[in-house]
């Protein structure tokens, strides 16, 4: 069977999850592999719920936000770009792979942005095979 | 008294009067004559300084709006009469039909994409998507398409119908008629904005015949990821992308042969933002504004404008004609005025920052109300800058941009300074109704999972049976139903009765997106005495069967694992509860300038306790050292402040410690009495600016050299002597050390050009500048004194004059004629800049509120929220925030004081109830949280032990969870085991 990757995309409820509903009325088509956690604010992702991801099996994991500048709690997704570049240190250190995170600014306008980054995710995913930490995973 | 308005017009500044009226207890009919509320701005892409996503900062609030139980939107209505009464107006409103209905449209949009449309927009034809049944943009409020008849079909040669067939909910009906409807209401606020002009007239410039000729507006929509071409800057001609881009500034405005002699204010702005914008999307493009002079005076203006120059080419002048070439490309002769040369160059393609002109309609208006038109066709408020909202008529309003041109931070200043002065048709601020939430047994969950078909839009592409099924089999589930519509009545009463019926304690509909009908559902589940909070949404429309289409295993398996989610989720729900706080009816004002003495007078009037604290022994501020005009002013409010027993002065004094939250603060002053204990409710902060240093530009003053106060105190004495005088402006600003521009300076010393001009027939008068930023009617003086005689010379910020005070000359090299002039003074006075007062830095360290890069305040949004800072019931006023005229400052203190007293007069301030909660157990009292926490909502306990969320001040955005390093913060609403366990539901299975 080919292999489907499993992503967890964390959105916030503002500029992004605006765009991934976006994508919806404008019909804009992405894969199915990506599943929405919405949160209020990007600042919400918690560390520990991407590793949480990871270690249950999630192939990638994907943090959105609003452009920065725009966030609706003044600077959130500053704090959220910061917790991006640790976890990504600390996913090679566990060897999960940086490359299994990605980070997104899109704004509500921008559903076409949301579904190709999910799109080009969904691929480079793929491309990279299972998570490690799985049975079959490399 | 009727406790009643109508809102003329829906864009941001009639929005925010509504909501603002709301906020009073009083009920607001919206009425706007497009098919959706939010106005200009909802059409733009970005708005300035700072590119924020427009539509990203405006949805919410256009959704507050609708959610507002005391708001009654009227989309495609218009006023057609008015009656004055005793009470206020009989209004007649027209209502033009939608032909779909209101209440059954689910905003699915298969009609549009079934409705073979027809062109007839001349902009958006080009790219052949004008549907004849459409939204004027995305997000459009309602929902709910409209019809074109022009463009429809059926209603042109009666054939088509194809909505009518795709429509699963019948939503579409063709018999709809006009009607007219009649409102009683207590006042009217006309807040109808303006328009852009389209410039057919300036034929010189070809828009309409040369194809690559577009206006400023027509590329907003071109840059807009929404837009006809999701965001392709392209050629109309060949679709190619524009290489290389022109604008013209001005067109149509600052222009008499067009009759519009005013600046529209924004189009410099817009126009930098735009070229940015073009430069973003594509580095290659070479962009290239003609201006005359840019008008970057706003907060964070100036800084924007000198940002731009590093990408983008300014060339001063006004192009005199455009040709078109064979290949659509377009011939721009022009003279530039620093070279004084003929110029010739191509350009791809040419954006007319064309001017704000009055709405269609207005004239109507103006005289039904009774209110004049000043010259350009705008509403005239009558220039008294006391009022700058009022009219004579005292029960209608003009606010925001039907005045004349301005900006979103004013307009939105000014609808709230509106509201603010109805006291007399509305009385005061009603107490708001709070309705008790029902709770909900927390303790053995009872699950319901209502599954919408959305008509077909979920259900064709899914296995529904096998969701169902799915659904029933998940832990704690006692009832699974699916429905055509869940959102329609008889699926709410189906929720509603199952509720009932079994017992249900949580709810899972699995539909569309939370942020459309969360609330439709949470009001289902109160009304059958649920706790709100109880409700959990999988999003299996937009976020699964609308973006897989053509997979229906993969959407029917997404959709369960969704269902899944939304089911473990809401298992864990607790109910939520809306705390008040009570609210102390006083306010502390802090500045004895004219904005705080009017914010004061304004308070006290509506019957608030005031304090005003001023750190000299005397008010007045500012106003005594410009104008006579300014200074009466001050006066009449010195007196009205010092006969007023509400208002408690406090001079020679200062803050010196400020604790608490909005409703309950308590301050320490310091007096010449020693130290004194007080609290309050609110704040409003009205502190000012102190003048620039000017010595830093090497300017000295001193024997003929003077600062333009001791002009008006020669004019005022009487001692004027000489008639040579010259102005340098931008003194002590506009540099490294204040990059920033003081806005002000060049308007006051035209007003003093023009005193001079009055009373010295023979007065020859220079001035030094490096842009007259006459914005808005200041133009108008700008033309007069010119007119009269003043020269203006333009001096480059790299070679900045030279003063010899001894031999009573100035030195300035003429950027226009390339020539180094001397030119001899009677006196020679200096415009000197505004800059942060001082002490600015440490009032501002003991509420905790933000400074702008500049040194001024911070606002907490400066398009929406511009009088409000990030510590709630924390309020600014006037020139703290950036530099401001006098008219401006009083406007916003009126406002200000609005603001302050919704939340006093109400008695009782809101908690939104997703706020973070400590465990104290847990926390270790490191303190992270309190230096992450953008609203200072976060303090440590008075023991130190653990630290404390301050509710009232929580906005509930999770940050200080997430990085809680013992986990001792949990978020309500979003709680750590809540989202764990969707994350636990959402894998299960794929871990082995
Ligand atoms: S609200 Fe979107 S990132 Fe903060």
């Amino acid at each position: 069977m080919s292999f489907e990757p499993r992503i967890v995309a964390f959105l916030c409820n503002w500029c992004s999850y605006g765009a991934a509903d976006m994508a919806g009325t404008s019909r804009i088509q992405y894969p199915p592999n990506v599943r929405v956690i919405r949160f209020m604010c990007s600042g919400r992702i918690d560390p520990n719920f991407v590793l949480e991801a990871f270690l249950r099996g999630a192939d990638g994991v994907m943090m959105t936000g609003c452009h920065i500048g725009d966030c609706h709690y003044i600077d959130g997704n500053y704090k959220t770009a910061n917790r991006y570049e640790f976890l990504k240190h600390y996913l090679d250190i566990l060897g999960i792979g940086a490359d299994r995170l990605q980070l997104e600014w899109c704004s509500a306008a921008e559903g076409l942005k949301f579904a190709q980054s999910v799109t080009a995710f969904t691929e480079r995913i793929r491309a990279l095979g299972p998570n490690p930490l799985k049975e079959g995973g490399k | 008294m009727i406790k009643t308005a109508a809102v003329v017009g829906a864009g941001v500044s009639g929005m925010q009067a509504a909501l603002s009226l709301a906020d009073r207890g009083v009920k607001v009919f919206l009425i706007e004559n497009t098919s959706s509320i939010g106005g200009i701005m909802a059409r733009l892409d970005k708005t300035m300084p700072t590119l924020d996503c427009s539509i990203c900062i405006l949805s919410p609030f256009m959704l507050a709006v609708a959610r507002n139980p005391m708001i009654e939107i009227m989309t495609l209505c218009d006023v057609v009469g008015a009656i004055k009464t005793e009470h206020g107006y009989n209004l007649e409103v027209l209502k033009r039909p939608r032909y779909v209905d209101l209440e059954k449209c689910t905003g699915c949009r298969d009609c549009m994409a079934k409705c073979p449309g027809k062109v007839i927009m001349p902009f958006e034809e080009n790219f052949g998507r004008i549907k004849a049944i459409r939204f004027d943009f995305d997000q459009a409020i309602p929902a709910v398409p409209y019809i074109d008849k022009d463009a429809c079909l059926y209603f042109s040669k009666g054939i088509c119908g194809n909505c009518v067939k795709f429509c699963q909910k019948g939503a579409i009906d063709f018999e709809q008629q006009e009607e007219t409807l009649n409102l009683e209401v207590g006042g009217v606020f006309l807040a109808t904005g303006s328009r852009p002009y389209l410039p057919f007239d300036k034929t010189e410039y070809g828009y309409g015949r040369y194809k690559n000729v577009i206006t400023a507006m027509e590329l907003e929509r071109l840059l807009s990821a929404s837009g006809p071409t999701s965001g392709h800057v392209i050629r109309l001609n060949d679709k190619k992308e524009p290489k290389k881009i022109a604008f013209i500034n001005c067109v149509g405005s600052r222009d008499l042969r067009t009759n519009r002699g005013y600046c529209s204010k924004v189009c410099c702005m817009y126009g930098i933002k735009e070229a940015l914008l073009v430069k973003d999307h594509d580095p290659e493009a070479r962009v290239t504004i003609f201006y005359i002079d840019i008008r970057a005076s706003g907060k964070g203006y100036e800084e924007f404008y000198q940002r731009a120059k590093n990408s983008i080419r300014f060339i001063r002048g006004r192009p005199g004609e455009l040709l078109e070439l064979d290949n659509g490309d377009l011939l721009l002769r022009y003279e530039d005025t620093e070279s004084q040369q003929p110029m010739e160059e191509v350009f791809d393609m040419v954006v007319l920052n064309s001017a704000l002109v009055p709405s269609e309609g207005s004239e109507q208006l103006a005289k039904m109300f009774g209110i004049p038109l000043n010259e350009y066709g705008f509403f005239d408020a009558g220039g008294d800058p006391a009022s700058p909202i009022s009219t004579d008529n005292d029960k209608v309003f003009i606010i925001g941009a039907c005045q004349g041109p301005n900006d979103i931070t004013d307009c939105v200043s000014q609808s709230i300074g509106a509201v603010a002065k109805t006291y007399s048709i509305y009385g005061d601020v009603v107490e708001r109704e709070s309705k008790e939430l029902p709770g909900t047994d927390k303790e053995n969950p009872r699950v319901g999972v209502f599954v919408c078909h959305c008509g077909k839009n979920i259900g064709k592409y899914v296995n529904m049976d096998e969701i169902v099924e799915y659904a029933k089999t998940l832990p704690d589930v006692v009832y699974v139903e699916d429905s055509l519509f869940t959102c329609s009545e008889s699926g709410q009463k189906s929720i509603k009765e199952k509720i009932q019926e079994l017992d249900l304690n949580r709810v899972v509909v699995a539909a569309c997106s939370p942020k459309t009908h969360e609330n439709t559902f949470q009001e289902a589940l109160v009304e059958a005495g649920l706790n709100p909070y109880m409700l959990e949404m999988a999003n299996i429309r937009n976020q699964c069967t609308w973006v897989h289409s053509d997979c229906e295993n993969e959407s029917t398996e997404k959709s369960k694992d969704l269902i899944r989610m939304a089911v473990s989720k809401a298992r864990l729900l607790d109910p939520l509860f809306e705390r008040e706080v009570d609210v102390r009816q006083s306010c502390v004002v802090i500045g004895g300038g004219v904005s705080g003495m009017a914010s004061a007078v304004e308070l006290s009037r509506s019957g608030f306790e005031v304090s005003l604290i001023e750190r000299e022994d005397h008010l007045g501020g500012k106003s005594y050292v410009t104008d006579p005009k300014y200074r009466e002013i001050a006066k009449h409010l010195i007196d009205s402040v010092t006969s007023d027993e509400n208002i408690r002065l406090y001079l020679s004094s200062q803050i010196v410690h400020v604790d608490g939250f909005v409703g309950n603060f308590d301050l320490t002053l310091d007096t010449p009495n020693g130290e004194v204990n007080a609290n309050a409710g609110t704040f409003i902060i009205a502190t000012g600016y102190d003048f620039a240093d000017p010595s830093v530009d090497g300017y000295v003053i001193g024997g003929p050299v003077i600062a333009e106060e001791e002009l008006v105190r020669m004019m005022d004495e009487e001692r004027l002597a000489g008639k040579d005088f010259t102005f340098i402006l931008c003194a002590g600003v506009r540099n490294k050390a204040h990059p920033e521009c003081s806005r002000v300076c060049c308007i006051s010393a035209l007003r003093q050009i023009k005193r001079i001009q009055d009373t010295v027939p023979d007065a020859n008068i220079t001035v030094l500048y490096q842009d007259i930023r006459a914005y808005g009617y200041y133009e108008d003086i700008y033309r007069q004194v010119s007119e009269n005689g003043a020269r203006f010379i333009r001096y480059s910020p790299d070679s900045l004059p030279s003063i010899d005070a001894n031999s009573k000359s100035v030195g300035v090299y003429d950027t226009t004629s390339s020539r180094t002039l001397k030119i001899g003074f009677d006196l020679c006075i200096l415009e000197r800049g505004a800059i942060p007062s001082r002490g600015t830095n440490e009032l501002r360290q003991l509420f905790k509120a933000s400074a702008a890069p500049t040194g001024f305040f911070a606002e907490a949004h400066l398009k929406l929220a511009p009088l409000d800072t990030a510590i709630d019931g924390v309020f600014i006023a006037g020139a703290c925030q950036y530099p401001k005229t006098v008219e401006e400052s009083l406007s916003q203190a009126i406002s200000s004081a609005g603001r302050a007293g919704i939340i006093m007069g109400s008695g009782k301030y809101k908690v939104q109830p997703t706020t973070a909660s400590i465990d104290e157990a847990k926390c270790v009292a490191c303190g992270l949280c309190e230096k992450l926490c953008p609203y200072k909502a976060l303090k440590m306990s008075e023991d130190g032990k653990h630290m404390e969320v301050i509710e009232v001040s929580c906005k509930g955005c999770g940050t200080c969870a997430a990085f809680c390093p013992s986990n001792a913060i949990s978020m309500k609403g979003f709680t750590y085991q809540q989202e764990k366990e969707k994350i636990k539901a959402l894998l299960r299975g794929v871990a082995k």
